[in-house]
Order: structure tokens, then C-alpha cells, then sequence
């Protein structure tokens, strides 16, 4: 009788001890339910990392050029982007001449920065159009099926051979 | 007796019975505890925020003294073999865009550094800090090596010139300069953008301001043409036009540039021998303009003549590091 009740108490014990395991960790999932949300809204707020996939733009795309990165004080002459409108970005060219080849990502300050980015990159497209039409026809293939999405407030182009790749990699 | 005993037996292995259930059940707690448990903390781990890398700074006042930028491309390869034989000035050739279709990939997925493949000789590379990006970094020299700004100088091309605008780290120097923009083409070619957003002419573009110093560079579209005598001419109306509308700018005329045996696979025409046969009338053109001639060819030729392979994808538009060392030519020679 003894050895029944012991038994008992420590099934009983038990029982209690996981219980008391799956509250608590519903009580501590609780409190990390703030932190969850917040991790979540921050998420939500940073949804792109617009250099890194520039970055993977140029390593997973097959290129026939080769891309260097434009510095930073020639975004806007070359790409005619101003530097008022993002907050991070990256932009590859190639040897210029050879190709229309080109990357350029970025994060606009805002929604409305990212039209103006548009805005930007489609005349770039544009006059790389008008540059390569008697010349490299072969160009303006790349040049007339351009990748170029907004998503929020980021901007990506992309101009190569391999448009459903970059669309992938920019997602 | 033998009936107690045998009921007490049969409670004691009901009890023993429920209390392995409990057991169980208990076992079965505290397992889904520790896998939810293992679960979230996963979760957690993947929600954080990914940390966006600011690669751009938005501030700069790169200037850009007039908008007129070299972003109209060119290709240049559209050198055209022009049987007709016709000689007038300004004969109209027209480039047929097949050297253009350059097949520039044998090296395609190359890295920023330019002369890492070969082991070749490079050319006259000075070569001081560090190209970001670049495995032969310290090699070539930089932008911020070359103390000149070329803020005071405007670059007339065509594509090869249009690299050398897009890779130069000069924001402050002006390219007008067109892919496949030639000696005949660069009078009607409205593909420069001026001023005020407006497509116009090279012509057009220099009637807007006024610069100390004008470089021009073209051969490479024209090494094709069967007159080269026509091509001096034609050279020279260019460059007396350029003086007429930059009377007071130091004008000067650049050889070509070396191409690489890759060039061959876009035409067969790019050879050292014509590269450097047709030098020597761009030479007349600036003798007999009164222009200055820089030889820059000297600067990116091999002892053979030619560009190094790992200069160029295609042979003839330089990479990163080779038109730093252009320009580097440029900035210790004018």
C-alpha cells in the first residue's frame, strides 16, 4: 500500500511537473510575445538588404561584361540617381561600350523617393536604348525586357540576359 | 484467503496500471513542452532584422557640372568595313553593329580585378592603393590617386571613352561620348544629353559651356574604312569645329588604344598593324590642327603592340583598372 501510494505521488508528480512545464512555457511564450512582434514589425519595416542583393545579383548572374562597382559620388552622373533620395544602395556597371550590362539596388527614403528612383532608372534604360539602337542591337534585347521592380521603398534594376534569375534573386 | 489475496492483486496491477499511464502521459508533457520550446527559440532566431549594409552614401555633391554625362553608350565596335569605296569627306559609313555584337564573354564571371588571370605584363601601370574589389589591388592606380579632377575638362569619344567616363571615379570631368559615335556620325548623332534633358549633337553639347582643356579619341570605329587618308580628313574638320566652339580650350587629339588579340572575334580589322597604322594619321590630324597628340596607346600596349588579355572582355573596351591607368596617362601628360 505504501509502495501504491508512492508510486502514485511520484506519476502524480510527474503529471504536475510537465504541466506546470508547458503553462510556464506558455506563460514565457507570452512574454516573448512582445519581442516576437516587434522582431516582426521590424521585419516588416526592414524587408530588403538592397546592397546585398546587388551583391547577389553579381555573383549568380552569368555576365558577358564585367561589373565594377560605381563609386558613390558618380551614381547621379552615371545613373542620374540623387543622392537625396535613398539611404542604401549599390550600383555595378560594366566596361561601358561593350554591353548595356548594369545592377543598381536601392532603398529609397521613402515610397515617394522610390517613384523619383524609378523615374530615374527608366530614362537611364531610355537613353542606354537610344546609345546602343544603331549599334549593338543585341543590347537592346537586354535593354527592352529590363528588370526593374519597385517594392516598397526599394528599387531594383537589373539589365542582363537572365531577367527570371535576377527576379528570383530580388524576390 | 486465496480470494483476498487475488483481488488485492488484481487493485494492485489496476493501480500500477493507471499510474504507468500517468507516466506516459507525463513523459508525453513534458516532450511537446521541450519541442515547442525548441521550436520558438528557431523562430526567434530567424525573425531578427537583417541589418541593411549602406554601400551608397547619399551625400555628395558630385556636381555633375552640366549634366551632360557619358551615359549615352556606344558601342564602338560598329566599325565597318566599307567596300564602296567612296572618299568624298564625311562619306557616309555606317556602322553595320556586327562588331558589336562582341562576344565579350571569355572571362565573364571575372572579378573586378582586371589583371589577375593572365600573369601577362600590364602595361605601364603605376599602381599604388587599393581598387576595392580588386585582387591586384595595388596595382592600378586609383581615382583618388590621380589628384587631377578634370573639373576643367570635357572628353569627346566614342564607347571606349564612354568606359573611361563610367569607370574614372571623376565625377566632376564631362564626357560627351557615344557608343559607335565616328568623325562622319558625330556632326548628325543626337545622342548626347544636354543641359536642359534635350538629346543634341557632340556639336551642341560644346556650345553650352566652355572647358580649359578637350580630349578626343576616335580610330577604333573607323580602322575599318578603306581611306584612312579620308579618315585624317574628316578627323581634322572635326577637330577644327571643336576649336571653333572651345576657342580658348587646350585641344587634345589621343592616339588609339591597343586592342588585344580577342578583338579579332569581333572583327577582323582590329589589329595591332591597323591600330597603329592608323595612329599615325591621327598624328597628322593633330599636327596639322595645331593640336597636341597624346599617345596613350603607349601607356596600355604590350611589348607586341597589343593590350593585354586580361585588359578587356572583348579585346577593345578597357576594364576598371586599365582606364585608371588612361587616365593616369592623361593626368601626367596634359
Amino acid at each position: 500500500m505504501k509502495k501504491q501510494f508512492i508510486a502514485a505521488a511520484a506519476a502524480l508528480v510527474l503529471c504536475v511537473g510537465g504541466l506546470a512545464s508547458c503553462g510556464g512555457s506558455d506563460s514565457s511564450s507570452k512574454s516573448d510575445a512582445p519581442a516576437a512582434s516587434s522582431a516582426a514589425e521590424a521585419q516588416a519595416d526592414v524587408t530588403k538588404d538592397a546592397a546585398a542583393i546587388a551583391d547577389k545579383l553579381k555573383s549568380d548572374v552569368v555576365w558577358k561584361d564585367q561589373l565594377n562597382e560605381l563609386e558613390s559620388a558618380m551614381v547621379e552622373k552615371i545613373i542620374g540617381v540623387k543622392p537625396d533620395l535613398y539611404t542604401a544602395g549599390k550600383v555595378y556597371i560594366g566596361a561601358g561600350g561593350a554591353t548595356a550590362e548594369e545592377i543598381a539596388c536601392f532603398e529609397g527614403k521613402d515610397e515617394a523617393a522610390a517613384d523619383s528612383i524609378m523615374e530615374a532608372l527608366n530614362k537611364r534604360i531610355e537613353a542606354q536604348k537610344k546609345a546602343f539602337e544603331n549599334y549593338v542591337p543585341g543590347e537592346l534585347d537586354k535593354l527592352g525586357s529590363a528588370v526593374l521592380v519597385k517594392q516598397g521603398k526599394y528599387v531594383f534594376m537589373c539589365i542582363s540576359d537572365e531577367n527570371d534569375k535576377a527576379k528570383e534573386i530580388i524576390g | 484467503m486465496e480470494r483476498k489475496k487475488s483481488k488485492v492483486k488484481r487493485r494492485s496491477k489496476t493501480l500500477q496500471g493507471i499510474i504507468g499511464v500517468f507516466c506516459l502521459a507525463a513523459l508525453g508533457f513534458v516532450g511537446v513542452w521541450a519541442f515547442n520550446n525548441a521550436m520558438e527559440g528557431f523562430n526567434a532566431s530567424k525573425a531578427d532584422p537583417i541589418s541593411a549594409v549602406s554601400q551608397v552614401t547619399s551625400r555628395n555633391d558630385s556636381a555633375d557640372t552640366g549634366a551632360e554625362n557619358a551615359s549615352s553608350l556606344t558601342d564602338d565596335t560598329s566599325v565597318v568595313p566599307d567596300e564602296s569605296k567612296s572618299e568624298e569627306s564625311k562619306a557616309d559609313v555606317s556602322g553595320d553593329g556586327s562588331e558589336a555584337e562582341s562576344e565579350a564573354g571569355s572571362t565573364p564571371e571575372e572579378t573586378e580585378d582586371s589583371s589577375s588571370a593572365a600573369g601577362e605584363e600590364d602595361s605601364s601601370s603605376e599602381s599604388e592603393a587599393d581598387v576595392p574589389g580588386d585582387t591586384n589591388a595595388g596595382k592600378f592606380p586609383t581615382a583618388a590617386e590621380i589628384k587631377d579632377d578634370f573639373a576643367d575638362a570635357v572628353f569627346i569619344g566614342n564607347s571606349r571613352t564612354v568606359g573611361l567616363g563610367m569607370n574614372c571615379g571623376k565625377p566632376l570631368a564631362t564626357f560627351y561620348a557615344s557608343t559607335g559615335l565616328n568623325v562622319n556620325t558625330i556632326w548628325d548623332s543626337a545622342t548626347i544629353t544636354l543641359d536642359n534633358g534635350s538629346y543634341g549633337t557632340v556639336f551642341d553639347a560644346l556650345a553650352q559651356k566652355q572647358f580649359s582643356r578637350v580630349y578626343v579619341m576616335f580610330g577604333i570605329n573607323e580602322v575599318g574604312w578603306p581611306y584612312w587618308d579620308s579618315f585624317q580628313s574628316q578627323y581634322e574638320d572635326v577637330v577644327n569645329k571643336i576649336k571653333e566652339l572651345q576657342p580658348d580650350a587646350r585641344v587634345y587629339i589621343q592616339s588609339v588604344l591597343p586592342v588585344s588579340s580577342l578583338a579579332i572575334n569581333t572583327n577582323a580589322v582590329f589589329t595591332t598593324e591597323n591600330i597603329d597604322g592608323l595612329n599615325e594619321f591621327i598624328k597628322n590630324a593633330a599636327a596639322n590642327t595645331g593640336c597636341t597628340y597624346l599617345d596613350v596607346n603607349s601607356a596600355l600596349r604590350q611589348e607586341d603592340g597589343s593590350l593585354p588579355l586580361e585588359a578587356s572582355t572583348d579585346g577593345i573596351h578597357l576594364m576598371k583598372d586599365y582606364c585608371m591607368v588612361w587616365l593616369k596617362y592623361l593626368a601626367d601628360n596634359s
